[in-house]
């Protein structure tokens, strides 16, 4: 029944003129992070289980999501983190204990609930039966742990004295509730409808409804509610169960429970008159109806909504750290517009530059004076603004542990996986991009180049093999390593594959080039394929993934003692150093990290080779591209001998562009020429340049297909 | 919305009476009450009288809520106060179990 009462319902407060997206947004963020370090925690815990503070951790981040998913209308995700906090709650009063079974369980929960998410933020499918499946063994472990919680009361030498507060162990209690909620309660959007079918389930429920006092109805404000409830429920649920109900829907002096005195009599009254954590209890047993009243929680201690009101408390609800008291949350867009506001500010200031070159700097000294200034300027506001997209590599790296947890169990090995430079930081577009390709380089690892623990002992390694992902900032980049200690590249066996796939190889080749061969699509050494990797549809997507934000990948390895894999990215995608250079009457950006050198060739150096022109540089042959042919220009110079040859290297492909000239070294900002105009062949976007003028960036690797491609179609 | 007839006064209700509507369904009602509140003519009370109440006719409505139920519950609240008693009438299944859930059956007058 609950589960069609709160099947992806919508929020019901669209009604205020509010933009509620927005406000949806944050809570999306939010729900993502506390499931993050949710699962974070459950990774690491050790195998006795979580300690005080992490279990509060857990239960915080679970309670967390549940308040906010009712306060914006999300009610389908409290169903699950409903039972996971009354299970999680009940661990923390030692009602049930920690079994290793459970991180698992959890972990599901929280796919579970991360699944919902998707499905509210971003449409995507939500499998009901998912949510119905972690529900009920959530709410088994909870029985499960309430029985052996009974059993262990009874066996005590003085379960006499113990109260069983356990809904498995307690007879049919019959609660009356007096429910007066906030006047604004319907405009918070809670459905008490919902509310009351939660309340159905615990039992047998009356409800009415009373209006205390009729007000005039042409002054009546409809949106208000003036309206009281008194709710009877026969249940074997304790009254923690109820209140948590309206947990976060009535603060405590706006629920009063009563228990009807003669349940009392027949069950728990004698138990609970010798409990010692219940005292304040037993004074409201012995009167004819017990009202327990908010001032009586606070004092009993009983329930969450009381440890909640102690902000300093460690599991406290909505406690946050001096940190995140610090900082604000700021929309990507919005970011996003005020760099590209700051690039305008530095293309304007570089124009201003440009104009004042030309003037006398002796009878305008105070103005070169104030622009160089305002150059400095202008570079550190932008230095700032960059530094906003930046956020912490540790969002990437967060996700390995409870894969290599995973994979270990399912490939039999055992895997330590150490993370350091957590802090080093990343554009978010980066970050976003580099996930998949991490990805894979961990699952290569996991699945061949570490041993199983016995090759490892029978190689006189660790059983527990190692893997290590760094982040640091070197210069202008940003390196990741992804290093093993398993058996290393296996060079014989590369060159043996590279042989039977048709690539060309010699025993000559370095190790570095032998290694670059498992980049080739469809490349893999793996003997079986697995569904965690083998299939040779990695590495070359891995490369081709890394390339696209402007990166590297190197690789380095040794027989018997592991494999480093190395990605090198630019600091961010904004910004980009080039060389301009001129063709014609058009001015292009060559990217500097794909420059080698530019040099002025020599006849003998020019040759033709099946018709077509090469330069030959130091033993090899570099085909001549003149980017005056490819674009369709007009060009002062055609003759490769009188005008530049800019060598450029992708990744072991390398081609020398014909130029006119090289104007100057830049850092340009790199505009979106395909928001603006449209898809330009062969660039990657455009920049405006210190006159005003815009300049293409030039792709290399979209250079090279185009030159393929007219080969292909002239030859 | 309003349908009078020689011997009672019918109020047909349609559309959204949840949080999301209430605000534009209020004016309507308090228009209503103060129709179906004015004193009767002699003969045509006693027409009243003879066929029962006003009538409100719940068959149009499409969405009902704990706040749709308090603003109908005070209306008729405050019909009762002007003396009418109003009957509920017509209510799709799915509203009345909500109704009742909600425990609006005894301000609605309804029975099970």
């Amino acid at each position: 029944m609950i589960s069609k009462e709160f099947c992806m319902t919508q929020p019901d407060l669209n009604n205020n003129n509010i933009d509620l997206n927005q406000f949806n947004q944050v809570f999306f963020e939010e729900c993502a992070e506390h499931l993050a370090e949710m699962e974070r925690i459950l990774v690491s815990l050790p195998d006795e289980g979580p300690d005080e503070e992490q279990l509060n951790a857990i239960f915080r981040a679970a309670h967390s999501i549940k308040g906010g998913a009712g306060i914006f209308g999300f009610q389908d995700m409290t169903v699950v983190t409903h039972v996971l906090e009354s299970l999680l709650d009940r661990m923390r009063s030692h009602e049930i204990a920690f079994s290793t079974i459970m991180v698992d369980l959890f972990l599901e929960a929280g796919d579970v609930i991360s699944m919902q998410l998707a499905g509210h933020r971003d449409g995507a499918f939500v499998r009901q039966e998912a949510i119905d499946q972690i529900r009920c063994k959530l709410q088994q472990v909870i029985d499960a742990g309430s029985v052996a919680a009974r059993a262990e009361i009874a066996f005590s030498a003085d379960s006499a004295a113990q109260p069983d507060s356990t809904a498995a162990g307690r007879a049919c209690q019959c609660y009356e509730l007096e429910f007066t909620p906030d006047p604004d309660i319907f405009k918070r959007g809670v459905r008490l409808e919902s509310l009351f079918a939660e309340l159905e389930e615990l039992g047998e429920l009356t409800v009415t409804a009373e209006i205390p006092v009729t007000p005039e109805f042409s002054t009546f404000d409809p949106e208000i509610c003036t309206s009281c409830w008194q709710l009877t429920l026969v249940t074997t649920a304790s009254e923690a169960d109820i209140r948590d109900i309206f947990e976060f829907v009535a603060d405590a002096d706006q629920l009063k429970v009563h228990i009807v005195p003669e349940n009392i009599d027949n069950n728990l009254h004698s138990a609970a008159l010798e409990a010692p954590a219940t005292a304040g209890l037993q004074e409201n047993l012995t009167q004819d109806a017990t009202c327990i009243t908010g001032s009586d929680i606070v004092d009993t201690a009983i329930g969450r909504r009381t440890y909640d009101k102690n902000e300093l408390a460690p599991a406290a609800y909505g406690r946050r750290t001096s940190e995140a008291e610090s900082s604000i949350r700021v929309g990507v867009t919005k970011v996003d517009q005020l760099i590209n506001q700051v690039g305008e500010l530095v293309i304007t200031q570089l124009m201003l530059a440009q104009t004042a070159a030309s003037l006398d700097p002796v009878l305008y000294e105070n103005l070169h004076r104030s622009l160089l200034q305002l150059e400095r300027n202008t570079r550190d506001l932008q230095q700032s603004v960059m530094s906003m997209r930046l956020v912490p590599i540790s969002i990437v790296f967060s996700r390995f542990p409870r894969m290599v947890r995973e994979l270990s169990s399912k490939l039999g090995k055992q895997v330590e996986l150490k993370t350091v430079g957590d802090t080093t930081e990343l554009d978010k577009g980066l970050i976003e991009k580099i996930t998949d390709p991490l990805t894979h380089l961990v699952r290569n690892c996991m699945d061949h180049a570490l041993e199983s623990p016995e090759a490892r002992i029978a190689a006189g390694k660790d059983r527990c093999g190692m893997i290590t992902l760094r982040a640091s900032q070197v210069g202008g980049r940003i390196v990741i390593d992804v290093i093993d200690d398993g058996a290393g590249l296996n060079r014989d066996r590369i060159l043996s594959k590279a042989v039977e796939r048709g690539i060309p190889v010699s025993d000559s080749m370095s190790d570095e080039e032998v290694w670059q061969l498992i980049f080739a699509p469809g490349f893999s050494t793996a003997e079986v394929v697995t569904d965690i990797s083998g299939r040779g549809v990695g590495m070359d997507v891995v490369l081709r993934n890394v390339q696209s934000m402007s990166g590297r990948v190197n690789i380095s390895s040794e027989p018997g003692k592991g494999t480093r894999v190395t990605i090198s990215l630019p600091l961010t995608l904004a910004i980009l150093d080039g060389l301009s250079v001129a063709v014609g009457e058009e001015k292009f950006i060559i990217p500097l990290n794909s420059i080698v050198e530019s040099l002025q060739p020599t006849t003998e150096s020019l040759k033709t080779v099946n018709g077509r022109n090469v330069v030959h540089v130091r033993g090899e042959y570099i085909p001549i591209i003149a980017l005056y042919e490819l674009f369709n220009m007009d060009a002062l110079v055609k003759d490769p001998e009188k005008g530049i040859l800019i060598l450029i290297d992708v990744e072991g492909e390398k081609a020398a562009l014909l130029v006119d000239a090289l104007l100057d070294e830049h850092q340009v900002v790199i505009k979106s020429i395909e928001t603006n105009y449209r898809k330009v062949d062969g660039t990657a976007g455009a920049t405006i340049l210190g006159d005003g003028r815009v300049a293409l960036i030039l792709d290399v690797n979209s250079l090279f297909q185009m030159r393929k491609r007219k080969n292909n179609n002239s030859g | 919305m309003l349908k009078k007839t020689a011997k009672a006064k019918r109020v047909c209700l349609d559309g959204d009476w949840s949080m999301s509507g209430v605000a534009e369904r209020f004016s309507f009602l308090a228009k209503q009450l103060n129709t179906l509140a004015e004193p009767q003519p002699s003969e045509e009370l006693q027409s009243c009288e003879a066929s029962g109440l006003p009538e409100i006719d719940l068959s149009g409505i499409n969405a009902l809520d704990a706040c749709g139920c308090q603003l109908l519950a005070l209306f008729i609240s405050n019909l009762r106060r002007c003396g009418k008693t109003p009957r509920i009438t017509n209510i799709p299944d799915t509203f009345r179990s909500k109704i009742h859930l909600l425990g609006f059956d005894r301000e609605f007058n309804l029975s099970y």
